[in-house]
């Protein structure tokens, strides 16, 4: 018997809900075509897949006869499938890890995806075009603070281009230079405004 | 190593507590939420989608905070005309239309929704005006998910065959008796 759960409130991810009411769709009921949720009576149009299953072959070395094959570095017993891009250890199709265009072996992987060399695994980053927008924002908002905060709207938003080019990404950058340019006009007018507060232009 | 690729930007959702942006990449979709100055990234990848899905909906808690900040702020310009005060009045009625239009135009047009599936993750795209894009952008991600998954599939498929074709099927090899134990001498030069 189907049972609706309500899983929408949840932030982890649950598996395939209907849309409009969030009962969990078993495998079965995944139709392609018009579908009325069974729960709600909600309508919507859905395509159903069945993604196809890579089963990772591993060779033994006992198969690959007298010296066939060079061993593993990590499983003694497997035959060596191919060399990690980076350290150049042997690996066999479990170990083996394909990843932005390289081959690499899970303690590789495991460094470079630390260092955030790996663009397809990075999980989090810094948003600096927020934080170019909150550094000009608080200028306008402080303007006697408009030089500190300026430069610093200036500096993410440099580095918010850079991070865009990086990722790349072309949208938001018309804000980006909104920004950049609200934040020079600001600076300027908070350093002739402190000038002014001091007498310069007597 | 850090080779550009090619984001395209599909949706953003705005919602009370979360900002998010779905972008397309060639092997799949990014979410990225906002979280203060940290941006989180999810992705479901193509092979890995199991349903699509293309609905509209209103959004009720939208439509009723439009609605009471709409009849509100009404309420005030009436009383304000009825103490002989127009210009407050037309200030008010001003305030109530920027609640009560929203409302009028999510009544007229819902907000169409894609999400899609994945086997570890989802991704769910918000179209309020753009029908026409929202379509197509539904349609282009079917079409790319089949592909590649027909894609990964055949490969799969030559993989096996070459594999049956190549590789002699092992029969396990018998329990060999234990050898005689290791030397400690050196193998003569």
């Amino acid at each position: 018997m189907a049972v609706a759960i309500k899983g929408r409130r949840h932030s982890s991810y649950e598996g395939v809900l209907c849309p409009h009411c969030g009962a969990r769709l078993p495998q079965s009921r995944l139709e392609t075509g018009e579908v009325v949720c069974t729960f709600c009576n909600g309508q919507y149009e859905g395509v159903a897949f069945t993604p196809p299953v890579r089963k990772a072959r591993v060779k033994h070395i006992a198969e690959s006869g007298p010296g066939g094959s060079a061993a593993c570095a990590r499983h003694e017993r497997n035959a060596a499938a191919a060399n990690c891009e980076r350290c150049g250890n042997f690996m066999c199709n479990l170990c083996r890890i394909d990843t932005d265009g390289m081959a690499l072996c899970p303690s590789c992987f495991e460094r470079l995806s630390d260092e955030g060399a790996l663009p397809s695994s990075l999980k989090s980053f810094k948003n600096y075009s927020g934080m170019a927008g909150s550094m000009a924002a608080a200028g306008i908002l402080l303007l006697l603070l408009a030089p500190i905060f300026g430069p610093a709207a200036i500096f993410y938003g440099v580095k918010a281009f850079k991070q865009k080019r990086e990722m790349g990404e072309r949208d938001g950058k018309i804000m980006l230079y909104l920004i950049m340019i609200l934040a020079v006009l600001e600076t300027i007018f908070g350093i002739v405004l402190i000038a002014a507060l001091f007498g310069v232009f007597r | 190593m850090n080779t550009p690729r090619q984001r395209t930007y599909l949706s953003r959702l705005q919602s009370w507590g979360s900002r998010r942006k779905v972008y397309q990449v060639p092997n799949g979709l990014e979410i990225d939420e906002f979280d203060q100055y940290d941006i989180v990234r999810k992705r479901v990848f193509f092979d890995d989608v199991l349903f699509v899905t293309y609905h509209r909906y209103y959004g009720k808690a939208f439509l009723w905070l439009m609605g009471i900040f709409g009849a509100l702020f009404t309420l005030f310009a009436y009383l304000a005309w009825s103490n002989r005060a127009p210009e407050g009045a037309t200030i008010l009625l001003v305030i109530a239309l920027l609640f009560l239009i929203p409302m009028a135009l999510r009544l007229l047009f819902m907000v169409d929704c894609i999400t899609i599936y994945g086997k570890r993750s989802k991704a769910q795209l918000h179209f309020a005006f753009r029908k026409a894009r929202a379509r197509q952008v539904y349609d282009d991600l079917v079409e790319k998910i089949r592909e590649t998954q027909e894609r990964l599939g055949a490969e799969i498929a030559s993989e096996q065959s070459q594999q049956e074709a190549g590789v002699p099927v092992v029969q396990p090899a018998p329990e060999l008796p234990p050898g005689p134990p290791p030397t400690l001498s050196t193998p003569s030069q």
